[in-house]
């Protein structure tokens, strides 16, 4: 039998690891929940006058879409590599980057977008300018995918360490760091009436290429890692 | 040609390796030493003060050197990396992860460096501007790559694993760069004129900084060669050589 | 603050040569610690089959 095609692949990983979420549906909402207690600390670390906390409102939504975004890397293979299934992926005829691409797009359905969408809760406790939100939004939307593309090629050279702890997290905040500045960085541009379409513009370039490389990185830093 | 290849591969064979850099490795910090004692006893005795900045700016002398050193370092480990990577040459995975550490040592003199003749300059110890935060990120991801060659049981791959890292490191240093000059220019914070004098200096003021300069290459060049004999060692320990090296070090 | 200027000039420099000094000579005794790993093993297991040349 010929490998089947690329579209029959992807829908099998695809229906496979939504599968798995659902199993762990539970789980899920830890994103939500962490990105919502993180939101809540800033004013109670900082006190609750709206004049002071709005200018850092933005900044401080896309640190909370990161910081659980980076709790939630660990587990993108950790379940395979522990059952076995890993293997399974690297000896497929199947082509790797392609299942990894699926995985990545899994995860960020199920863990970063759920946080996303209660962006506007966020912002809204932390008292974000109304007329900002879209902006916010939009920097989100675009920048989140690089985040998991990133983060997956990184995960991808942890994976199998039985006490990685903070390391992964450690590996890839660096990385991270030009997604945040554009992506804060927009709202920043848009507060102060400056054009933000240039940061987003470069978000979005900035994710497709992700999109291409990553999923290639990603499947040779776990033949690397897995070796 | 028959003969560079021969020694090429002749000096990637671990014994062969640990003789080639316990022989050079003297030198070369030798030669730093000297280079760097001469070109500091230049920066602080010979050279004029300042006009605008005073004694201070001789802080410059090792700063800028160290900072020179700690990018061409990454792009240094970069490309050993690649190769090894590539071309899975063992000895290139040695260099790449032996590069790491002293990369990093230069990237924390620039920062600390940087940070002590901030204050007296710009009454700050630190600048959130486009240079010190990528020197930051940069230092980070020295740090990465270490902790990450520390993290793999595996010697081999977590070699090969540090060596990804760094050239995914590689790629994201002018990124980081580009995006906080944007951020910077955008917020247009104050333009801090850190090397004013730098474009402008005279020769009786720029020589100790050309020895400072080619000191840090060779210091580079000599902490290379002794941490890339000691992962070779720990790689090789079980073998005959690196038995007799011990019995006869005894 | 002209006043303190020398003292920044020395802990810069005086920073950096710590670094530097560090940087030489922590893998040496890394060295040694792994040759006299290796002996200890050799005493405590010798080897039969590939014996110490």
């Amino acid at each position: 039998m010929s490998t089947p095609s690329y579209r029959r692949i992807a829908a099998a990983q695809l229906r496979r690891d939504l599968a798995l979420v659902w199993a762990r549906r539970g789980d899920a909402l830890q994103p939500v929940l962490f990105a919502v207690m993180v939101a809540s600390l800033f004013p109670l670390a900082l006190g609750a006058e709206p004049g002071k906390l709005a200018p850092l409102a933005a900044g401080i939504v896309w640190v909370c879409v990161l910081l659980a975004g980076v709790l939630g890397l660990d587990a993108l293979y950790r379940s395979d590599a522990e059952d076995g299934g890993l293997e399974q992926m690297l000896l497929s005829p199947a082509p790797l980057a392609l299942l990894v691409a699926v995985r990545v797009l899994v995860h960020w359905l199920t863990t970063a977008l759920p946080v996303i969408l209660i962006a506007p809760l966020l912002a809204e406790m932390l008292a974000l300018e109304r007329s900002l939100l879209p902006v916010l939004m939009a920097s989100l939307l675009l920048g989140s995918p690089l985040l998991s593309l990133v983060g997956a090629v990184i995960a991808a050279l942890t994976v199998g360490l039985r006490r990685s702890g903070m390391l992964l997290p450690l590996l890839v905040m660096p990385l991270y760091v030009p997604v945040l500045v554009f992506g804060a960085g927009s709202v920043a541009a848009a507060a102060q009436g400056l054009d933000h379409g240039g940061a987003l513009l470069l978000l979005a370039g900035g994710g497709i290429l992700a999109l291409v490389f990553a999923p290639l990185a990603a499947a040779a830093a776990l033949r690397i890692a897995h070796s | 040609m028959n003969a560079l290849l021969l020694w090429f591969h002749r000096t990637g064979s671990p014994p062969h390796f640990d003789r080639f850099t316990a022989r050079w490795m003297p030198w070369c910090f030798g030669l730093a030493v000297v280079l760097l004692i001469v070109g500091s006893w230049g920066a602080l005795f010979m050279v004029p003060a300042d006009y605008k900045q005073g004694e201070v700016f001789r802080i410059l002398y090792i700063h800028v050197p160290a900072a020179w050193s700690a990018m061409f370092i990454f792009v240094a480990m970069a490309v050993q990396a690649f190769i090894a990577l590539v071309w899975r040459i063992k000895a290139c995975e040695t260099l790449a992860v032996a590069s790491a550490p002293v990369g990093a040592v230069f990237a924390a003199i620039t920062l600390i460096t940087g940070s002590i003749w901030g204050r007296p300059t710009w009454g700050t110890w630190w600048e959130w501007d486009p240079r010190l935060t990528s020197m930051l990120v940069m230092f980070f991801l020295y740090l990465g790559v270490i902790a990450l060659h520390n993290a793999i049981e595996d010697r081999r791959a977590a070699a090969r694993a540090a060596c990804f890292l760094a050239l995914v490191g590689v790629v994201n240093v002018p990124v980081v760069h580009f995006s906080v000059h944007w951020w910077n220019s955008l917020h247009q914070g104050e333009t801090i004129q850190l090397l004013s004098a730098e474009s402008r200096m005279h020769y009786s003021m720029l020589w100790p900084l050309l020895l400072t300069t080619l000191a840090t290459k060779f210091w580079y060049l000599g902490s290379l060669l002794q941490r890339a004999r000691v992962l070779n060692l720990e790689n090789e320990s079980a073998q005959p050589w690196a038995r007799a090296l011990a019995a006869e070090s005894r | 603050m002209e006043h303190l200027h020398p003292w920044f000039i020395a802990a810069a420099f005086g920073v950096s040569a710590v670094l530097l000094v560090a940087d030489a000579v922590l893998p040496r005794i890394k060295f040694q610690s792994l040759l006299r790993g290796i002996l200890l093993r050799e005493r405590r297991q010798p080897n039969p089959e590939h014996p110490t040349p």
